[in-house]
């Protein structure tokens, strides 16, 4: 192989090789160059509070108190948030992308109008949905107020979009022969569709849903206005609970006055790029699980 | 593509090289006033040496150091000052909202904060400025709203249109502090007229000179209040006078007097004003200067403000109570109570100024009123 792949070179002539060479060496710095990025905040935060890293952070409710201030209420607020965001959103955003791909039948005026607004809605800006909750769940109609709820059902209608989007191309990525083998050999449609091409698309459809929330958990646009840039000591109890997340509780400790607060929220970026980190690894472990199975 | 091998590796290097870069962290550490009291290892530790003095393990300069906290092995004064019986409220549950001026927000964030500790409520505290709280006390959103100026007659009408009544508890007083750079050798004193030549509408002062002829020529950027601050509204007022509300539009506005802290702090001819608790959070930062309203120069402290030398910047701060809730809601009544009485201790730990004897009284009868209320 070696010994072919040089003959072949070797003929390439040399404007194509330094072409060549150009191409991929910028692709290297590219490569380089967004990571170095990465790791050059991560290592200002680590340089800034690295020293406070340690359970006292999670541990620790926020106070005025230097010495006792952490993170916890706004930790739990955001897996709160977060989780019944994913809760009301999966589900609803699963079936519509099904919907859409197996069941909506030939493109009709109806499911073109409703590609259209899913496509739309996933390029909306994130604060025009925290408008929209202001006016309809937390005031308004449902008047929910400013809880856990109405802030889940926030998040959960920024991330529905991009679920459904990334659902139906799970979907459609399943070889139609697959379900065409199935149909020949006498399975209903829904048959088809349930052992088949739902348990091919899993992967797919996981790795999208936990980026979806990953992005969810970072937000704080929309939720700054359901009030959860408030001082809070307590943990959510249920839906109807105030919150605090943690992207505003880093920004309410940042823009304090007192150098120590601003250290702390370096320690509570570092947190949150861990939580990140951590989803991301398990989106990436999950699909190499689901693939392998699949293959067996 | 991402084997589970690739992945660990690529976890291994980067735990290798965040322990590289915590080298000089741990390296700091060491450099701290090594005394005989253990590693300072953990945040809220606390130690004593051979005299008995307690230290406690604290934030400070890019590391934790131990901090003398005044207090002496066996005293206990270092874990509460406050002489009120908390255990009576150890039953109290229920939630409370409040929203409202970032200015009073301090005090009743560490009521807040110190009356869940004895209780089992939950009890949320925005900072949205006196007019967003306003505007949302007044939609019956909240329990009680913060305010660094009092409802004006607009304000208390829409409440009432909206049918909440309330009642006004005057809780601390705040001397409203002009702060320069502490580069900034030549303003010590202003007259309320050089304040209003900066600060009315239209003004066109941008450099130090303009304000006085003997001043350097340097450069004045501007912070202060947002339009939704009651801060806001009370410095207009004083300042540029009736109606108010009334200013320069071209300084950065801001509801979060934090912002203004740093503003100031940047940039050696810069000026700002917030209330005096943020100011005293920031000496070493900020530098307030004296006042002139027509009784001489006179600085924002304690002193001056109760012998009303600190005029016209010395002004009361307020909470408002949403009647109907104190009747709905058993947890409000409990707070206000162990808000007023642990005021003195309170307004020492955010850094207010404490109300005189006979503002005391006056919260006491209106405290009265609303337990009645409650009844």
């Amino acid at each position: 192989m070696a010994t072919a792949s040089t003959s072949l070179e070797s003929r390439v002539s040399l404007d194509r090789r330094i072409k060549d060479f150009t191409f991929t060496t910028f692709l290297s710095v590219s490569i380089v160059a967004s990571l170095a990025f990465i790791f050059y905040i991560i290592y200002r935060l680590y340089n800034n509070a690295g020293f406070l890293l340690s359970w006292d952070l999670v541990t620790f409710f926020p106070s005025y108190d230097i010495d006792t201030a952490g993170f916890q209420s706004s930790i739990m607020g955001s897996i709160w948030v977060v989780g019944f965001a994913t809760l009301f959103a999966v589900p609803i955003g699963v079936m519509t992308a099904l919907y859409l791909e197996e069941f909506a039948g030939k493109r009709n005026r109806f499911t073109a109008l409703l590609e259209l607004n899913i496509q739309n809605l996933a390029g909306v800006p994130a604060v025009v949905f925290g408008l929209i909750g202001l006016a309809f769940i937390a005031r308004g109609p449902l008047s929910w107020g400013f809880t856990v709820g109405s802030a889940a059902i926030v998040l959960a209608m920024l991330i529905l979009p991009v679920i459904i989007i990334i659902t139906r191309e799970a979907i459609r990525a399943v070889p139609p022969s697959y379900k065409e083998g199935a149909l020949a050999l006498g399975a209903t449609h829904w048959q088809a569709v349930s052992k088949l091409v739902i348990p091919s698309a899993v992967p797919g459809t996981a790795t999208g849903t936990i980026l979806a929330v990953s992005r969810a958990i970072g937000e704080s646009a929309p939720l700054l206005l359901l009030g959860a840039l408030s001082f809070v000591t307590f943990n959510p109890t249920g839906l109807d609970s105030g919150f605090t997340i943690l992207p505003l509780a880093i920004f309410k400790y940042a823009s304090d006055s007192r150098e120590e607060f601003q250290v702390l929220a370096s320690a509570g970026s570092l947190i949150l790029l861990a939580i990140l980190f951590a989803m991301n690894l398990f989106a990436i472990l999950l699909r190499d699980y689901t693939l392998r199975k699949r293959n067996i | 593509m991402f084997s589970k091998k690739r992945i660990l590796a690529m976890f291994t290097a980067t735990g290798l090289a965040l322990s590289l870069m915590s080298a000089p962290a741990f390296a700091k550490e060491a450099d701290g006033p090594v005394t005989n009291l253990g590693k300072c290892s953990s945040r809220n530790k606390i130690a004593y040496d051979a005299k008995g003095i307690e230290y406690k393990c604290s934030i400070a300069g890019g590391g934790l150091k131990w901090k003398k906290t005044g207090a002496t092995q066996g005293s206990g004064a270092s874990t509460s000052t406050s002489t009120i019986d908390t255990k009576k409220y150890a039953n109290v549950s229920g939630s409370i909202k409040i929203d409202g001026s970032s200015t009073v927000a301090p005090l009743t964030g560490v009521a807040a904060e110190a009356f869940q500790k004895v209780s089992k409520t939950q009890i949320t505290v925005g900072i949205s400025g006196t007019g967003g709280g306003q505007t949302r006390f007044c939609k019956g959103e909240l329990d009680i709203a913060n305010a660094s100026a009092a409802y004006s007659a607009t304000q208390r009408k829409q409440c009432e249109d909206a049918g909440i009544k309330f009642t006004e508890l005057r809780l601390a007083t705040d001397a409203l502090s002009v702060v320069v750079n502490p580069k900034n050798t030549w303003a010590k004193c202003l007259t309320v007229a050089e304040l209003k030549k900066i600060w009315e509408p239209g003004s066109k002062v941008n450099y130090w000179n303009q304000v006085r002829a003997d001043f350097p020529r340097v450069k004045m950027p501007l912070f202060g209040a947002g339009t939704d601050s009651g801060t806001f509204e009370y410095f207009t007022e004083q300042i540029n006078g009736r109606p108010a509300k009334r200013s320069r539009v071209d300084y950065t506005p801001t509801e979060d007097d934090n912002v203004t802290v740093n503003g100031v702090k940047r940039s050696t001819g810069a000026m700002g004003y917030y209330g005096f608790s943020y100011y005293k959070e920031n000496t070493d930062i900020n530098k307030a200067i004296a006042i002139d309203g027509g009784k001489g120069c006179a600085e924002p402290s304690l002193e001056n403000v109760l012998s009303g030398a600190y005029t016209p910047l010395a002004r009361p701060l307020f909470i408002y109570v949403n009647n109907d809730q104190v009747k709905k809601n058993p947890a409000i009544i409990p707070f206000l109570e162990f808000y007023a009485a642990d005021l003195k201790n309170l307004s020492e730990k955010a850094k207010f100024l404490p109300l005189t004897a006979e503002q005391t009284k006056k919260l006491e009868a209106d405290l009265a009123e609303l337990r009645k209320l409650a009844n």
